[in-house]
């Protein structure tokens, strides 16, 4: 579904992105780990034509219109209700009224479609930036800290949203610096460390493959053994 | 195209609907304008009537829609919402195109509002007040997006919007208030110093909608300069459609001033016209009573009259054909030599006079073909011929010192209309040139 090669990036002397390669296959949650500053947003900024690679290659198996996307400023307009929100991108996508509605739904935010998004809490945002990002029901989507931020109850109800997009025919690529999250939501990840990939695989598969570790193998301690970093830095 | 554009419009709609501190920047300056013209006497001699609302139109036009377009730009960038409209395959010129839309909505409803305060402005005076407002409105919309492109978040935008603003509407107002030499060459200029209202001429007027095209267009160049540089930092291809537009419409505007500036070189029109005659005062003959003395205002007298004697002097007579207009003396009044006792109207002399403005004046000869209308009769236009042109110009009313001087120009009617009980009505002149 989308295919990366060898992909680098500098901004101006800074080398952020080196010869990163790496495959997102059809209806999987693939996540791409690092912490902040490891080029991670300047991937995803990439992978959705936000910016040109200086070499390499990517390819999306999916046109503008089929991609979804949720970062972490969510840029919506908070004098504007959930509702008006949404119907700004849904008369873009030229979809029918009931479109919002739906989608308002999806995110549980069915209750709160007359409040200006000002008068949102955190976690609601973070639905309804969401809710924008799969109003037209894309074939790709990017979540860039999806969780970023948010207390654990909502994060709870945002992963029970990935996995039911995903099954509902998605894919998804998502960046995180949280290990746990990687564990419970991914398919498959890539670990980023000062824009190089430094392992990459099922979540499980790789703590197995570093089970020889003193202490317990599990992705941010598998991080800190193989860069000396921690993820949370 | 159209779905994005919609879209764009009918958010930034809604937003500033829901906007207080924007939409009571729109409506305060109309609403100034409105009390300060009709409900505070500022009684000001010699001041014009739409000093006011040509004052506040500046600031409307200038000061809130270069800080409003600019703050709403500059909020989209730094909120991130504009990259998202841009993900969904939305092109920087078609959010360009909405948003700046709804706030040309916003000017033109302005715009009818101010030209319509106007207290003795004609149909197309307000008009052309409405079409030179709004297009001044294009200009500031192109600075505000201008700003807000290349602020890098709404504080900049506020702050440079701001002074832009400033420097737009009260540059002309300083610049009129002070009479200054220097600052009035540099403001003129500017678009918002170039509003047609009622006191315009229309050579003044063909001017004015020269500068104000070429504002748009200096803008319009500068913002294509400022778009094309953002969309290359971007990582996009520069839009060239979007250039292409502004050529188109820089093309289609010049054609339009062109035209208009061809439309209008055609005549000089003027309503400030009267019917006039000469008068000729009558003089006691000699120091005494005054006896058998019995005019009346309106009376017709016919030259070689006797009009009245004063005791042991000779006859008073009328030395023209004509009517009494006024009478200063009574019979029985005791008179001195050469005092005026009564005014008569020349009826062989009655002719219009148009008073011309200084700019017009020399497209006017002796012998000129000219259509005069005559407020009695209505809609019917009389035709006459140039017949004399005054040698100086007619004593200024305006409130600033360099207010256009008008020059009286003697108009005599071909028709064959008798307008001797008419001295003093208004009428209308219309110059062909060609």
């Amino acid at each position: 579904m989308i295919n990366v090669q060898s992909v680098e990036k500098s901004f101006g002397e800074q080398k952020v992105l080196t010869g990163v390669t790496f495959e997102v296959k059809e209806k999987e949650i693939f996540g791409l780990l690092g912490p902040s500053g490891s080029g991670k947003t300047t991937l995803i900024n990439i992978l959705t034509r936000q910016l040109d690679a200086d070499g390499g290659s990517t390819h999306i198996n999916a046109t503008p219109f089929e991609t979804g996307l949720m970062l972490d400023e969510d840029g919506l307009y908070p004098r504007l209700t959930c509702t008006e929100n949404l119907d700004v991108f849904r008369q873009i996508y030229n979809m029918p009224a009931e479109a919002t509605a739906k989608a308002l739904e999806d995110v549980g935010l069915a209750e709160a479609a007359k409040k200006p998004v000002s008068a949102l809490s955190k976690g609601m945002r973070q639905r309804l930036a969401l809710a924008r990002a799969i109003l037209h029901s894309p074939k790709v989507l990017f979540l860039d800290e999806p969780t970023g931020a948010l207390d654990p109850r909502t994060t709870e109800g945002i992963h029970e949203l990935i996995t039911q997009i995903r099954d509902a025919g998605a894919t998804i690529f998502l960046t995180t610096h949280n290990m746990e999250e990687a564990v419970k939501l991914c398919d498959r990840v890539v670990l980023l460390h000062k824009g190089q990939i430094v392992e990459q695989g099922e979540p499980l598969e790789i703590c197995e493959r570093h089970k020889s570790m003193r202490t317990i193998p599990d992705l941010g301690n598998v991080f800190i053994k193989m860069t000396g970093a921690d993820l949370y830095d | 195209m159209t779905n994005s554009v919609a879209a764009i419009f009918n958010k930034q709609f809604k937003d500033i609907m829901k906007n207080s501190d924007v939409l009571s920047q729109f409506i305060i300056y109309p609403v100034m304008a409105f009390v300060m013209t009709n409900l505070i006497d500022m009684n000001m001699p010699g001041m014009p009537d739409s000093y006011f609302i040509v004052m506040f139109a500046g600031m409307f036009v200038g000061m809130a829609f270069i800080g409003a377009v600019a703050i709403a730009i500059a909020e989209d960038i730094e909120s991130n919402a504009l990259r998202f409209l841009l993900m969904a395959g939305v092109k920087s010129h078609e959010y360009l195109l909405g948003l700046g839309g709804v706030y040309f909505v916003f000017i033109a409803i302005g715009s009818a509002a101010f030209s319509a305060m106007m207290p003795n402005a004609s149909t197309t005076e307000m008009f052309l007040m409405f079409l030179s407002m709004a297009m001044s409105g294009i200009a500031s919309i192109i600075i505000g997006a201008i700003i807000g492109m290349t602020s890098k978040n709404q504080q900049e935008a506020i702050g440079r919007g701001t002074f832009a603003g400033m420097i737009i509407s009260f540059g002309p107002f300083t610049a009129t208030m002070s009479q200054n030499d220097t600052l009035l060459r540099v403001f003129r200029f500017f678009y918002t110093m170039n509003f047609v209202d009622e006191d315009t001429s229309t050579m003044e007027a063909v001017e004015s909608f020269g500068i104000i095209w070429a504002n748009i267009l200096l803008f319009a160049l500068i913002f294509a300069f400022v778009y094309g540089k953002r969309e290359n930092k971007g990582g996009n291809t520069v839009s060239k459609k979007a250039i292409m537009y502004i050529v188109i419409a820089a093309v289609v505007g010049y054609a339009g001033v062109t035209g208009f500036r061809w439309h209008n070189a055609g005549f000089i029109a003027t309503d400030n016209a009267h019917v006039a005659t000469t008068t000729v005062p009558i003089p006691a003959t000699g120091s005494g009573v005054l006896e058998r003395f019995s005019l009346q205002e309106g009376q017709h007298v016919t030259a070689g009259e006797v009009l009245g004697w004063v005791e042991g002097a000779d006859a008073m007579r009328s030395p023209v054909d004509g009517l009494v207009i006024q009478t200063h003396a009574v019979q029985g009044q005791r008179v001195s030599p050469m005092e005026t006792v009564a005014v008569i109207s020349d009826a062989s002399n009655v002719h219009i006079q148009a008073n011309i403005e200084e700019g017009d004046i020399l497209n006017v000869y002796v012998g000129q073909k000219v259509y005069v209308r005559i407020d009695t009769f209505g809609r019917h236009q009389f035709e006459g011929r140039v017949a004399g042109i005054g040698a100086t110009a007619l004593p200024p009313r305006g409130f600033a010192t360099r207010a256009t001087l008008l020059i009286p120009v003697e108009i005599h009617l071909t028709d064959d209309v008798d307008l001797a009980r008419l001295i003093g009505v208004n009428a209308s002149v219309h110059i062909p040139l060609r």
